[in-house]
């Protein structure tokens, strides 16, 4: 069905959208490439991962993350629920076309446009980078090296939404009422775990509210970023410069430890680990799942909705 | 195949507890203009859009040539035009025409000859650059029915054609409907309240009430079934006649003239010119009523009225 495809592929690139998108991208890459500067540098590797390290959280939160979720959240809530609205869906079924073909050229079209709006946003934080941050070639490809886990990440994260979004867009007859759950959701994975990790880090609680790991989106979106980032070589550095993904995505944890057995002099007692709280790859598989349901679910929906 | 075009057998369809449709049998004829009356809610435009398979059936089914309600194949030979047609804001009329072929099926090429070819038609060319959102009412039932034509479909069902129009624009469809049926010898189930304006397309009626089809014959045979009964009074002093009547005969009474209905017309003419001519009346008409479909609409509804009125009595 390339007519509706087209159609979609077009309101998914409205300028309004790519504007967002690169001017969020320059902005990420801007902060990156000015924040990158060490007054002493103990060696490559700690500069490289402090970097890397940045650009992991400014890609997880900004490019792949509130940009992202939020243009496949207000395009996938408006595929079926917006033309429900609109009262164009009644015509456009009466078409010779089966209502699954429709919705299967709105998926793809969407996805199309998405995907298209993901590699834009990468680009334009790399160029940016390039531009404001003056890097060397090694360190050049250290940057680029993880580009396939933010790829793969991007389509994880546009999948899972788009599948949520073309679902509440099957039942609700509003595009706003759709749009909402699924931005409650963007809150949940970026905002509010965080708040309440850092609040109750605060007042002397912070192991309880890192252990409701089956709740915390937070966690599970930095578990399967993660799980991205290790397919090529993982994320590394030191405990300081972990601390910033263990506070914001809860990817890491501290773990105490023998004081002999590490022969430490400092005052720090405690080792960065991995937080493997639930595996990353389990999560992986339920929010997989979940995707699938969510389209089967949308199929058979739109196969019986009254229009 | 089927001799039908489209068939509907016992549709029921309910929205909650309230029943829209009920036990509905419709049978369309190829090459006939049907005329689909009935008062607001009574299940119109919930049966055009179960036969076009917006709207599913609660209960009951139904073919279009033969293909189930809703198949492609069904969709392919049906045009719908519904009451209210909403358009994409960022479309102008060619773009939104183009569209519709494209989504109908048509190559590239035969979208655009079609497209043009229905801005003739239609006499939208001057206006084929301009978004449809912004048109006129009439212009966009103009562009509704365009598109409803856009893939030369066998059976044209219209909901509401001439709705909200001012009577130059109503006029204006209503040729372009006729026009439309001459040239393409289509099959029309068109729904309307103006029920005049039907009369000059319609060959058969099909009314509808609470979701009932309470009636279904050609036009012609309607009028002659329904006409039989109907006699206009009017003479100098029409209280005086109705009490020489004593009663004998049902009537009413419509803009100070005696509407008779009854079966024995002839006996009732004889009374009336007995009574004029004993009494000395002045008889200023006596006119056996011509049956319009508006007329013909009033007195089977009333007669529906009636009939609940009496079941509630007796109930």
């Amino acid at each position: 069905m390339k007519v509706i495809f087209k159609r979609t592929l077009e309101e998914t690139l409205k300028i309004s959208s790519i504007i967002i998108v690169i001017a969020a991208s320059a902005l990420g890459g801007y902060i990156l490439a000015r924040n990158s500067g060490y007054s002493t540098v103990p060696a490559f590797q700690y500069y490289l991962n402090g970097i890397l390290i940045r650009q992991h959280v400014v890609v997880f939160f900004l490019v792949n993350g509130a940009v992202l979720m939020t243009i496949v959240s207000s395009i996938s809530s408006g595929l079926i629920a917006g033309e429900v609205h609109d009262g164009t869906l009644r015509i456009l079924i009466t078409k010779p076309n089966s209502r699954s073909t429709i919705l299967m050229a709105k998926i793809l079209g969407m996805i199309t446009g998405c995907s298209i709006l993901m590699f834009l946003g990468l680009i334009v934080l790399y160029i940016s980078e390039l531009v404001f941050g003056n890097f060397d070639g090694n360190i050049v490809n250290g940057l680029l090296h993880y580009l396939p886990a933010y790829i793969i990440y991007g389509y994880i994260v546009m999948f899972f939404f788009s599948s949520l979004g073309v679902l509440l867009s099957c039942v609700a007859k509003r595009k706003v009422i759709a749009l909402l759950p699924l931005l409650v959701i963007v809150i949940m994975i970026l905002g509010l775990p965080i708040i309440v990790r850092i609040t109750m880090e605060l007042s002397g609680n912070g192991g309880m509210a890192s252990k409701v790991y089956a709740v915390d989106m937070n966690y599970h979106f930095g578990s399967m970023f993660r799980w991205c980032c290790d397919l090529f070589g993982g994320i590394h550095g030191t405990s300081n410069q972990l601390d910033i993904t263990s506070i914001l995505m809860n990817t890491f944890s501290r773990m105490t430890i023998d004081m002999d057995l590490t022969r430490s002099e400092s005052s720090s007692s405690s080792l960065t680990v991995v937080n493997n709280a639930i595996p990353a790859i389990y999560i992986l598989i339920v929010y997989l799942l979940l995707t699938c349901i969510n389209y089967v679910s949308s199929f058979i929906i739109i196969r019986k909705k009254n229009v | 195949m089927s001799e039908y075009c489209i068939e509907l057998n016992n549709v029921t369809k309910t929205f909650g507890k309230f029943t829209a449709v009920d036990n509905v049998n419709i049978k369309l004829e190829p090459g006939k203009v049907y005329g689909f009356v009935g008062p607001n809610g009574a299940g119109k435009s919930t049966t055009m859009a179960i036969i076009m398979g917006t709207l599913f059936p609660t209960k009951g089914s139904g073919k279009v040539f033969g293909h189930p309600l809703a198949s492609p194949e069904a969709l392919k030979v049906l045009g719908y035009s519904p009451e209210f047609t909403s358009f994409y804001s960022d479309m102008n009329c060619i773009e939104y025409l183009y569209y519709m072929a494209t989504l109908a099926g048509l190559s590239s090429d035969e979208a655009i000859k079609r497209t043009n070819e229905l801005l003739d038609q239609f006499d939208l060319k001057q206006h084929a650059n301009r978004r449809v959102a912004k048109f006129s009412t009439g212009m966009k039932k103009k562009v509704s029915l365009a598109q409803a034509m856009i893939h030369r479909p066998k059976v044209l069902l219209l909901d509401e054609p001439t709705a909200n129009l001012d009577p130059t624009s109503r006029q204006e469809i209503l040729d372009t409907v006729r026009k439309m049926v001459e040239e393409e010898h289509l099959t029309v189930l068109i729904s309307s309240h103006v029920l005049t304006e039907l009369e000059t397309i319609i060959n058969h009626v099909i009314m509808i009430d609470h979701g009932h089809i309470i009636l279904d014959a050609p036009i012609h045979e309607a009028q002659e079934k329904f006409k039989q009964g109907i006699l206009m009074v009017d003479t100098s002093n029409n209280d005086q006649l109705l009490s020489e009547l004593n009663g004998r005969y049902e009537y009413t009474i419509e803009e100070g003239n005696i509407r008779f209905a009854t079966v024995e017309m002839e006996q009732l003419k004889k009374d009336i010119v007995s009574i004029v001519f004993n009494r000395q009346l002045t008889l200023n008409m006596l006119k056996e009523e011509v049956l319009s479909l508006d007329s013909l609409y009033k007195q089977i509804m009333e007669g529906e009225k009636s009939d609940e009125g009496n079941i509630q009595k007796n109930a």
